[in-house]
């Protein structure tokens, strides 16, 4: 009766080779490996789920009493919120500037960076940059209308100064009509025209110089007329060429080189002929 | 299949992607990229590099003791499947990340709030010296501003008598 007893469960057991000749034979039927699951229900061996959620490990996550804990973290979160609102409505004083002292801090910050972008350009270009006297200011930068926009850009009203400086221009004339009739006050009137006529000859002379052609006789030169003159400047230039072309410096340089030295043309040759230098 | 974790700056490393060495003593180091590789063969400390997690957490910069943490922790002893754990868990998880976004978020914040804080005190004290450096109309108008705040202040206190 065992006998007869293992071999009825033999029958009813069927093997993996069985189901496999059944269903195709080998290269055909493939095996589900999940039908052996100790599951709590059957019904779940087929279940497809995530290994991986949003960069997450699902398996990480996995905890029987994850929903207590959820809910202990939920009523951690809004006692933290309620807190945080309380936090929130203490500070509500914050010092903040107003709108417009930020306007003005920013004004501020901008006139700051000009000073130094101007300090710095003066530092770079100082020593290439000389500082001319006024009576040369051939571009006339320094004028009344640039001191009174000046004088307006840093918040003063220039008309007090524009108005003293017209009067010491004012002044500056007045001075010379004093000194005119002085001149006229005294008995030597010759002397005083003459030396101002020789004052006005003077500058009158030197400010032709510069338009003059250099063929002009002026008198003191020595030459009786233009052509004269023109034939002396021709013969100097002649006479300076070939000391030009000697290169030498001046018409002082009267050096005499040493055109074979001694030292260089003297004594045996060590390798090669003489042909070779 | 599972998401690891770069040795050197804690990003994500996706499968499929990355290179791993294995140390004679079977220690691994993965890299989510050819930056961190190459670093680490530079011998760099992670430490000490500051685009790194590493040097984030060390540093204070980063949040690193949350109980939102504790949630998710490598486990080394596999759980027998169950389908309504698994729901749970999976609903779970957008619920944890949010929480925790929103307290990494609060971290940055809080640390911050000195420097802003700062930065604050120096504007005031730079306003209060350097007010000299404009004309004067510019100091004239917030001077009428301040009168104009006190007529307003009047106004109220008017308002509280009457009521």
């Amino acid at each position: 009766s065992a006998a007869a007893a293992k071999e009825k469960k033999k029958l009813e057991r069927k093997l993996e080779k069985d189901l496999e000749n059944e269903n195709g034979g080998a290269g055909v039927y493939s095996a589900s490996l999940k039908k052996h699951y100790l599951l709590a229900d059957d019904e779940w061996k087929e279940d497809i789920l995530p290994e991986i959620l949003d960069g997450h490990n699902v398996a990480d996550f996995l905890d029987p009493d994850i929903l207590q804990r959820c809910e202990e973290l939920e009523r951690e979160e809004g006692l933290r919120l309620e807190e945080e609102a309380a936090q929130e409505a203490f500070q509500i004083d914050g010092h903040e500037l107003t709108e417009e002292q930020r306007e003005i801090l920013g004004q501020i910050r901008k006139k700051k960076a000009l000073l130094i972008q101007e300090h710095r350009m003066k530092k770079r270009t100082a020593e290439s940059r000389p500082i001319v006297p006024r009576k040369f200011d051939k571009d006339r930068t320094f004028t009344t209308n640039r001191m009174g926009r000046q004088l307006s850009s840093m918040g003063f009203d220039p008309r007090a100064a524009l108005d003293r400086a017209r009067s010491r221009s004012r002044g500056r004339k007045r001075e010379r009509s004093l000194s005119r009739a002085a001149s006229d006050g005294d008995d030597m009137d010759i002397d005083g025209q003459q030396s101002s006529k020789k004052l006005r000859a003077l500058s009158r002379s030197r400010s032709r110089s510069k338009s003059r052609p250099p063929e002009e006789v002026v008198p003191g030169e020595g030459f009786k007329d233009s052509a004269q003159k023109k034939k002396a400047i021709k013969k100097a230039k002649d006479s300076v060429r070939n000391r030009n072309k000697e290169a030498r410096r001046g018409e002082a340089d009267r050096v005499i080189p040493t055109l074979k030295p001694k030292h260089l043309f003297s004594g045996k040759r060590s390798i090669g002929k003489t042909s070779r230098r | 299949m599972r998401l690891e974790k770069c040795w050197f700056c804690s990003s994500t490393v996706y499968p499929g992607h990355g290179i791993q060495f294995v140390r004679n003593d079977a220690k691994i180091f993965r890299f989510c990229r050819s930056k961190c590789h190459k670093n680490f063969k530079m011998k760099r400390n992670p430490r000490k590099v500051k685009w790194t997690k590493a040097y984030r957490c060390l540093h204070g910069k980063d949040m690193t003791q949350d109980s939102t943490f504790e949630f998710e922790r490598k486990r080394n002893r596999p759980e027998r499947y169950d389908r309504n754990v698994t729901e749970q868990t999976l609903k779970a998880i957008s619920l944890i990340t949010k929480i925790r976004h929103e307290r990494q978020k609060k971290h940055i914040t809080e640390r911050q709030k000195q420097g802003k804080t700062k930065q604050r005190e120096r504007d005031a004290k730079e306003l209060e010296q350097d007010i000299q450096m404009l004309p004067k109309k510019v100091t004239l108008s917030t001077q009428k501003t301040k009168v104009v705040v006190k007529v307003s202040q009047q106004q109220t206190e008017e308002n509280l008598m009457e009521e």
